[in-house]
């Protein structure tokens, strides 16, 4: 008999996809995997593992993008309490509570980050307390 | 790590392996792993030479049947290749199947 090279030819017959069951489930999770983003030259011909790695990614992917959301929902939470004392019947305010003047802080201050927010504060006080005095004392001048 | 078997046969690396279009080929030349029970003669060699399509589409039959008769430790190197095979399809179930406080059991055979 006259060898052969192994690899056979890979022509795509549909009536021989719906004969075989390997390939048959294969092909039913390829549209999972597609809509992940793995191209389907990665997923027919990439290692078996490329899989595991897609559907962990997917999930990091989905936590992402809840807590994306989850913040979003915060800003709108916020937004529409700065504007309560405005909407509130026989209230006196005129003007609704300014919005945050930063983002909402999503990482842990760096212990530097903390002394410059502290010596900030100090010197904001500070200015006050000199311009308080200044005041106070024109009146005697 | 994607399990793949490697051995070195006069001077040149091999490396074993199957991906999803070589267990579709390999489906479509007859090969059922089904039936290594039944059929182990046909089957098994069957079963040796595909896992060269991945890696070592180019090599000739009569070389892979000359590497088979030189391994060594037959019965573990099919159960690994069934096992490789398996792989191909066994990665495609959630791994939360696999986390903790799922019932473990086991059998008595």
């Amino acid at each position: 008999m006259e060898s052969e090279l192994v690899s056979g030819s890979l022509s795509y017959n549909k009536e021989v996809v719906n004969t075989t069951s390997l390939e048959k489930i294969f092909n039913q999770h390829l549209p999972y995997y597609l809509a992940m983003g793995m191209s389907a030259d990665e997923y027919w011909n990439g290692s078996n593992d490329l899989v595991i790695a897609y559907r962990k990614a997917d999930k990091e992917k989905r936590k992402r993008k809840n807590v994306e959301s989850w913040v979003n929902g915060m800003y709108t939470y916020l937004a529409i309490l700065d504007n309560v004392p405005i909407l509130r019947p026989f209230s006196k305010a005129k003007e609704p509570t300014p919005y945050l003047k930063e983002p909402l802080p999503i990482y842990k201050e760096t212990k530097e980050e903390k002394i410059e927010k502290a010596k900030n504060k100090y010197n904001n006080v500070l200015s006050k307390m000199f311009k308080f005095k200044e005041i106070h004392n024109s009146k005697y001048e | 790590m994607a399990k793949c078997l490697n051995f070195n046969f006069e001077g040149k690396d091999y490396t074993l392996e199957f991906n999803k279009t070589t267990v579709a080929t390999m489906e479509r030349q007859g090969f059922n792993l089904q039936e290594v029970d039944t059929k182990p003669m046909l089957t098994l060699p069957k079963l040796f030479q595909g896992a060269f399509m991945m890696h070592h589409s180019s090599i000739r039959n009569e070389k892979i049947d000359k590497i088979y008769d030189s391994m060594g430790n037959k019965t573990e190197l099919i159960s690994k290749l069934a096992e490789m095979y398996q792989d191909t399809v066994a990665t495609l179930m959630d791994e939360s199947e696999n986390e903790e406080g799922n019932i473990q059991w086991k059998v008595n055979w």
